[in-house]
């Protein structure tokens, strides 16, 4: 899964060595934090949160025939 | 980056043309066939083959080569160059785009992979700046998600990817199995309800929010009905669609 946010997320991004991803698991969701250089802020994020919304559309759609626990992605900044 | 995407009529070809451009030679890089060529009938249904060549380890001599040999173009040499040469060069004047939509497929390729699509096949069409990317797998259901969501977000994405490599404007529709066409019928056939519904009623209906595109399929299918009126009401993404009934 981290691997399938950094496919998404590099060539989208203009430092793509800065892509981060780290995962926070408990009980009952495993959440993704996303974290890239400043600048690419805007761009994962996009206008009124578009490419966010579709990255996670993807994630969501995969995690969920992966395991059966809920998943988020946060972006950090 | 060491790695370019190569067209060809066979792979093989594909394959050569890529050594060439990379200034190397086989047993230097690793080779990923994206799409097997097809020769087609009278030229009907030909389909050029793609290779990924990724460079094992060498120093990144790509987009020197292709700056180089762009402007080469520009400037009518008359000099006789090698004829392998001239046919890398040739390739170059289209190859922004062709590189954008190598890009793009490739993206979605990899992202198919990540989601557990292996078995995953791309069709490109091109009609100016529209681009269609026709996607073939047993697991299409996957790749369209509730309402075409997981289709529309990785045509979303892969927009932005193809713009990021493109210097012209491109529109990326990503399309699996026809879906989009059979989602144009089931919405021209909503529509037809929804305006019968508002008619019987005389209140207005209002739709759930959809894409551009989607509100677009169902104001044409409209349009021609005199007793009804369409008007989108919201921002992106929640926009969506009102019937009005006309007295």
């Amino acid at each position: 899964m981290k691997q399938l946010i950094e496919t998404i997320v590099k060539p989208l991004v203009d430092y793509p060595e800065e892509v981060r991803v780290e995962l926070d698991e408990n009980a009952n969701r495993i959440v993704y934090k996303l974290s890239v250089h400043a600048e690419d802020m805007g761009k994962v994020i996009g206008k009124q949160g578009r490419v966010a919304k579709a990255i996670r559309t993807i994630v969501y759609s995969a995690a969920s025939s992966h395991h059966k626990k809920k998943t988020y992605v946060d972006i950090l900044d | 980056m060491n790695q370019i995407t190569q067209t060809g009529t066979t792979t093989e070809e594909a394959i050569s043309a890529a050594l060439a451009k990379l200034e190397t030679t086989r047993d230097q890089v690793t080779i990923n066939v994206l799409t097997e060529g097809k020769k087609g009938f009278l030229g009907f249904g030909s389909k050029l083959a793609e290779v990924q060549v990724t460079l094992n380890e060498a120093p990144p001599v790509v987009q020197e080569a292709e700056t180089v040999s762009v402007e080469t173009v520009e400037t009518p040499t008359e000099e006789t160059i090698e004829p392998l040469q001239e046919k890398v060069v040739l390739k170059n004047v289209e190859s922004t785009l062709d590189e954008a939509v190598a890009e793009t497929k490739a993206y979605i390729t990899l992202i198919a992979k990540e989601m557990k699509i292996d078995d995953l096949t791309i069709h490109t069409e091109q009609n100016g700046k529209y681009v269609t990317l026709r996607l073939e797998s047993k697991k299409a259901a996957v790749l369209i998600g509730k309402r075409g969501q997981t289709l529309n977000a990785l045509q979303q994405l892969s927009q932005l990817v193809a713009n990021k490599y493109a210097n012209q404007f491109l529109m990326i529709q990503l399309d699996v199995e026809n879906y989009r066409e059979r989602r144009q019928e089931s919405l021209e056939q909503l529509a037809e309800r929804m305006a019968d519904k508002a008619i019987r009623t005389g209140k207005k209906v209002e739709f759930e929010p959809m894409p551009s595109y989607e509100r677009k399929v169902i104001h044409n299918a409209l349009s021609r009905r005199l007793d009804i009126e369409t008007v989108s009401i919201g921002t992106d993404p929640n926009r969506y669609l009102v019937i009005e009934p006309l007295k």
